[in-house]
């Protein structure tokens, strides 16, 4: 290896080569090999590294169910309240929900409101605490026609008098069999701070929406008689608003 | 006997594939795996770190170290052929040594400079005097040339065999060794002529 280097410097290298090649002796060897047994232990016994996506908690899987189960709950109890009938221990989920769906930036909340009358007067219709859902349709209207007021030429107007010859008949019907209204009925979320005088009025006895609430103005009034308008604009079969002072007339069909 | 050869190459895992299967144990975590490699690379380790020390109990130290880190890190290993493996040995080996060596001056309060102070304490004989004045000579070389000149001239490795595993050209070798052979004849002279 050395024979081409120089003597001087290849005596050197191979008095060198010689030194480092002596032999190891024996207890560090085993000395050296039991280090190395007892290091294949320890990493034997070393917990394995988790990526972060895969590590889970000592009580990983309960704390997984009770979220799961969680959810699920909540999940139905949304679905189950999602048009709860007034009255019912989870009407609160349908109110809050209507009120959040007025709450959203552009909704037009003329038309929710119809929605939501529509709504009640279909539980009315079904004789779903008929007494409370024709309250709550009252108030609908009632919230519609000031919407529908700032907007004379709004398509909206055909449905909220068909809305409002629906409330006329089916309180008219109510109000030949009463029925009481539940304790701790919860007003429905309007949207706006329409009072509980605006609801439509219909002049009949105790019991009915019109009746508890009056007729006071600026707020639609409906006529006797299930419809008829008096002026200002509801022609033939179509039944409109009466109009109080100083509000504009909706316009014809 | 001071210069055992009969560890040199006279292994039980001449055939490669045996020496990937004693890898493929050890990566397993398998006694027996880790035994083979031990039997066949202990005598090599021991080697590098003995011609870098120039301290018989340093070096049996070092080499212990190396078999423990190598315990830990073996799954990186994926060359499964020898002189990979043995590089891989070495590698590690060189920097315990560098290591060790910067240890030991910390611990002296000397200078990595001064090479080493007491290669074997009860060596008198003239062969360990002057590889102990080779070792002193090799302070002034960098890390990558004592490490060519230890596989060169301790292990025997071809110019091919260092070239491959220290990933370099075999004229880059070259003119690394003569470098450092340069360098280290320039160290050796002075004292000669004293």
């Amino acid at each position: 290896m050395t024979d081409w280097i120089e003597p001087q410097l290849s005596a050197s290298l191979d008095a060198w080569r010689l030194s480092s090649r002596r032999a190891p002796r024996r207890h560090a060897r085993e000395r050296a090999y039991d280090a190395m047994l007892d290091a294949i232990i320890v990493v034997s016994r070393r917990p394995r590294t988790r990526s972060f996506f895969s590590f889970r908690p000592r009580f990983g899987h309960a704390g997984l169910i009770a979220s799961t189960a969680t959810i699920v709950a909540a999940a139905s109890v949304a679905a189950a309240g999602w048009n709860a009938p007034p009255g019912s221990a989870l009407f609160v989920v349908r109110a809050a929900r209507q009120g959040v769906m007025l709450k959203l930036p552009g909704s037009d909340d003329a038309a929710l409101h119809l929605d939501f009358a529509e709504q009640s007067l279909m539980d009315a219709k079904n004789q779903v605490n008929p007494a409370q859902s024709l309250a709550d349709a009252a108030t609908e209207l009632s919230a519609a026609f000031t919407e529908l007021s700032a907007d004379p030429t709004s398509p909206l107007w055909p449905r909220y008098r068909l809305d409002e010859k629906i409330f006329l008949s089916e309180s008219e019907i109510e109000s030949e069999n009463p029925s009481p209204l539940p304790a701790g009925a919860s007003p429905r979320p309007t949207g706006d701070d329409t009072p509980s005088g605006s609801r439509p009025a219909q002049g009949d006895g105790e019991g009915t929406p019109a009746a508890r609430t009056g007729s006071a103005s600026p707020s639609p009034t409906f006529g006797d008689g299930g419809g008829g308008d008096d002026g200002g604009g509801g022609g033939g079969g179509d039944s409109g608003p009466s109009q109080s002072p100083g509000q504009s007339p909706p316009p014809d069909n | 006997m001071i210069f055992d050869e009969s560890n040199r190459g006279g292994s039980n895992l001449a055939d490669t594939n045996r020496l990937a299967q004693a890898i493929e144990a050890a990566q397993r975590g398998e006694a027996h795996g880790w035994s083979a490699l031990f039997e066949r690379f202990y005598p090599d380790v021991h080697a590098y770190a003995l011609a870098r020390l120039g301290d018989l109990t340093a070096a049996e130290d070092v080499t212990q170290d190396v078999f423990v880190a190598a315990v830990t890190s073996i799954k990186t290993l994926r060359d499964r052929r020898e002189p990979a493996v043995q590089a891989w040995f070495l590698h590690i080996c060189r920097y315990k040594a560098v290591d060790h060596i910067r240890r030991a001056s910390r611990q002296r309060g000397l200078s990595l400079d001064a090479g080493p102070a007491d290669a074997d304490p009860g060596a008198l004989a003239e062969m360990n005097i002057e590889a102990d004045r080779v070792r002193a000579a090799m302070v002034h070389l960098t890390e990558d040339q004592r490490d060519i000149l230890v596989r060169r001239f301790v292990l025997d490795q071809s110019l091919e065999e260092v070239a491959s595993t220290t990933r370099r050209t075999i004229g880059a070798v070259k003119s690394m060794q003569h470098r450092a052979l340069e360098s280290v004849r320039r160290a050796l002279r002075p004292r000669r002529a004293a």
